[in-house]
This record gives C-alpha cells, sequence and structure tokens, in this order.
C-alpha cells in the first residue's frame, strides 16, 4: 500500500526505461492481417478497419473521402439513421475518416456487444448503397463548409503550402474545389466502393478487453470477405512549385496573416527523421522552443509559433507555421530566420539539450497511456512501413543524441533557401 | 480507461465533494426512468425558459 504522506523520489524522465507492449497478431481465412492487445481494465474495447482506399487511389477528386464519408450513410438493408440508432442503442460509436493512402472505418464499443455490433459493420463494409439524397446533403454541406473556410487565411495558407511542396496533382499537395465536390456521382463512389472496400486491401488492428473467442468472431464476420493483404505501389509524381516566396491577399480587411515555411524532408525510413525529430522540438516542437520564446515571448507577434515534420508516409516536409499581426509578417520571417542561423552557428548548450530529451520521454510516457494508445502506435508504425526496433530506436535517439548532432543536422537542414515561404492575409 | 481520464474523474468528483463518486455515477444514470426525462423536459424546455438570438446580415 503506498505512503501518500511521502511524495515519491524525483527522477528525471530520460531515466525510465520505455518499450511498447507486444501485441498478438493473426490472419484471418482471407489473409486479412490482425494486430490487437487484448488488456484493459474496463469491458471496451475499439477495432479499427483499415483500408488502402485513400485519397491516393481516386482518379477523380474527391471520391476517396466521399466515399470513405457516405459509407455508414445507407445499406441495402438499413437506412442511415437505422445504422446509427442500431449503434447508439448498443452504446457503441461508429466513426471514419479519410487519408492519404489509408482509408478508416472505427468502432468503439462496449466489450459485451460486441456480436451485436460486428454484423453490421461487415454490413457496411459490404452492403453499403450510397443513397443519392445522402450525396446531396454531403455535396451540399461541403460546398458550404468549402466556401466559409476559403475565407480564413490559415486555411487557404495551409492547403497552398502542400500544393508547393507536392505539386497540384500528388495526393498530398491536391486542393478541394466546389467544382470538384458538384462533379461527385453514386456510380463515382459505387464503383470505388466496390475496388477499394468490397475487394479491398485491408488490415485491423483491435484493443481493449475481448471474449476468448474474439479471433473466432472476427474469422466469422470478416475471414469470408473477398478482402485481401497485398502491397500496393502507387507511384507519386512531386512537382515543386517554383516560386520559393509568395504573399497572398485572401482578404484584403484581413488583421492576420498566416505564415507557412516549409521544406521537403524525407520520410521515416531515411535515418535523420528521429534525429530530426529531436531538433524539432528544440526549434520549435514546445512551448519553450527557441521560435516562441523569441517570436512569441519576446516580440509579442504572435499567440503561438511551432514547427513540426508532416505527418505522411512516402515523404514529408519540415514545416514552421504561425498565424501573426498582418505588420509584423515580414518581422516574423526575419525571426524565424535567425533563430535558424543561431542553431547553426552556435551548438546548443547541454541543458537545453536536456531539458528537450525530458519533455519528449515524458511526452511519450504520458502518450502509451492504455492498450488504445498502444495500438495506435503499432498502428503507426505499420501503415509507415517500419519495423518493430524502430520505437527502441527512436527512444535511444532520444536519449543519446548530442548537442554536436544537433548542430550538424541544423546546418544540413535548417538552410533559408531551401524552404518556400508563404504569407496568407 | 486511460490514466490521464481517470485522474481527471477523480478530480472531478473530489471537487464536487466526495471522489469515490467516481464509482457510483453508473449506477445513477442506470437509476433514471423515462419519467425523470420528461419531468425534467417539462421543467427545462419552456418557452419562458429561454432566451432566442438573431444574429442577421446588415442586408
Amino acid at each position: 500500500m503506498l505512503n501518500r504522506t511521502i511524495a515519491p523520489p524525483i527522477k528525471d524522465a530520460i531515466e525510465f526505461n520505455l518499450s511498447l507492449n507486444p501485441c498478438r497478431r493473426f490472419t484471418l481465412k482471407n489473409g486479412v492481417p490482425v494486430y490487437y492487445l487484448n488488456d484493459g481494465a474496463e469491458e471496451v474495447a475499439v477495432i479499427e478497419f483499415i483500408f488502402y482506399a485513400g485519397n491516393a487511389f481516386e482518379k477523380k477528386n474527391l471520391v476517396a473521402p466521399a466515399t470513405n464519408y457516405l459509407i455508414k450513410n445507407g445499406t441495402i438493408k438499413k437506412t442511415a439513421l437505422e445504422l446509427n440508432e442500431h449503434f447508439d442503442y448498443f452504446g457503441a460509436y461508429l466513426n471514419r475518416s479519410c487519408h492519404n493512402e489509408t482509408a478508416v472505418i472505427t468502432l468503439h464499443c462496449l466489450s459485451r456487444y460486441l456480436r451485436e455490433v460486428l454484423p453490421v459493420i461487415r454490413e457496411i463494409i459490404t452492403e453499403s448503397i450510397f443513397p443519392q439524397h445522402e450525396l446531396e446533403i454531403f455535396q451540399q454541406n461541403s460546398i458550404q463548409k468549402l466556401a466559409v473556410n476559403l475565407q480564413k487565411c490559415e486555411f487557404v495558407a495551409n492547403r497552398l503550402i502542400d500544393k508547393f511542396l507536392y505539386g497540384p496533382q500528388h495526393p498530398y499537395g491536391k486542393m478541394t474545389t466546389a467544382e470538384d465536390l458538384q462533379a461527385l456521382t453514386r456510380e463515382d463512389l459505387y464503383n470505388f466502393y466496390k475496388e477499394y472496400y468490397l475487394q479491398g486491401n485491408c488490415l485491423i488492428f483491435a484493443a481493449g478487453k475481448f471474449p476468448a473467442d474474439f479471433e473466432g468472431l472476427l474469422d466469422l464476420h470478416f475471414g469470408d470477405l473477398n478482402l485481401h493483404s497485398k502491397k500496393s505501389e502507387q507511384v507519386y509524381i512531386t512537382d515543386l512549385a517554383t516560386d520559393k516566396k509568395v504573399r497572398v491577399i485572401n482578404d484584403p480587411k484581413g488583421v492576420q496573416g498566416a505564415i507557412r515555411i516549409a521544406r521537403p524532408f524525407p520520410n521515416r525510413q531515411h535515418k535523420d527523421f528521429k534525429k530530426v525529430q529531436v531538433l524539432n522540438v528544440l526549434f520549435g516542437g514546445y512551448f519553450g522552443s527557441r521560435l516562441m520564446a523569441n517570436i512569441r515571448e519576446e516580440k509579442g507577434y504572435t499567440y503561438g509559433i511551432h514547427s513540426f515534420l508532416e505527418n505522411h508516409v512516402r515523404q514529408s516536409a519540415l514545416v514552421i507555421s504561425t498565424d501573426a499581426g498582418k505588420d509584423v509578417c515580414e518581422a516574423t520571417l526575419e525571426e524565424v530566420y535567425k533563430e535558424m542561423q543561431i542553431l547553426r552557428d552556435e551548438p546548443v548548450e547541454e541543458e537545453e539539450l536536456l531539458l528537450v530529451k525530458n519533455y519528449m520521454m515524458g511526452l511519450n510516457l504520458g502518450d502509451l497511456d492504455g492498450p488504445f494508445q498502444v495500438i495506435a502506435r503499432w498502428k503507426n508504425l505499420i501503415i509507415n512501413e517500419v519495423d518493430e526496433n524502430y520505437f527502441s530506436e527512436y527512444i535511444s535517439t532520444i536519449k543519446n543524441i548530442t548537442v554536436n548532432e544537433i548542430n550538424e543536422l541544423a546546418n544540413k537542414y535548417l538552410l533559408p533557401e531551401e524552404f518556400f515561404e508563404l504569407v496568407v492575409i | 480507461i486511460s490514466l490521464m481520464n481517470r485522474a481527471g474523474s477523480l478530480a472531478t468528483y473530489e471537487l464536487l465533494g466526495d471522489a469515490n463518486m467516481m464509482n457510483t455515477e453508473l449506477e445513477k444514470y442506470g437509476q433514471i426512468t423515462v419519467e425523470d426525462i420528461r419531468e425534467e423536459s417539462r421543467r427545462i424546455f419552456s418557452k419562458e425558459n429561454s432566451n432566442t438570438l438573431y444574429y442577421l446580415s446588415k442586408n
């Protein structure tokens, strides 16, 4: 029994050993891999059905996200309302989301009602009909939402910078238009569904408290479906923009400018990726970062400024992002480049690097807070095609990276001439 | 089920007077009847108990 009158001893976060709990894996009859963690204090479960049905696979703009969005809006036997009521009744939540390579259907439910909800998931991934009136509502809402968003400089800046980095035809860079939304037809969606869901490339991740016959249950409901697990080799063509410095007036009455400074960066397969994650935290990845300390705390140009590596599978980018008062945008840009130069010219102090290391370790410790979070990490490793050593190598990088390595990487990547510079007011 | 959520719940109930209420909250939900909901709706959802704001464009 803990003696709660004595405070626990203070340790640096980097003193902890952190490992990722192994997950169980098995394959359904049709070859679909399942990764799961049967662990948890409560009788709840999450199951994610991941299809390689993301934006990269569509031949017509927006078909993939529309198909994913409307997949639960009507099947042969049930209307959208009836489907929602079924999940609500059993205390379950069904969500879907569409990304660049993957499109996901996520089920959260009480363990004891798995048998009642799994058949309806099967119904959704085999018998969806994409009713015309549901598509029309989706189109109308999306067009309206887009029109409102296009008035916001942050929204315009976010999609423009990706267009510069990847190109307007690239899955990571293409943009949504009202015309594309209007042009969607029910046939488009149903054909996409037939190819990428009905005969889809599928993976399943699950975590929580499962009954003893969980594997059998999954095989029963999904093992006979025409799904498979094959690696598909989509080829992406990058079309880097030629203009490096761009200024856009989106709203002449705007009071803030959205600033995006970005450079292409390789993906997690590259040897520098994990180390640059540490450099990134120090530079602009936490509240005490160089960028925050200067541009927010000292200069007061913005409420917040941060840098990050884009979370893409095939290729990435290092992005610095902030919204600043329109009269201080150019000054903000100068300060960002100044901070890059300081990191190139002056190696950081050990003390500051230790702070960053402890911060990152603490973040990871807190983030592995239960089976749902752990399975999400596994999913990340598998979708990004890195092996299970990646996690321990990442932890090791955090603990062992030196001030010299940080300095070398700053000199390799924090070069202003290699960045796009965009301000949208 | 995450530690963070558990800590948050404990803190909330302790502020409300008794951290142990975290263990009884499900029971309380389970005891609510259709009539309870009807009664409460009659009390809350009346015109006299609401304010309506119309936010119009200039034209």
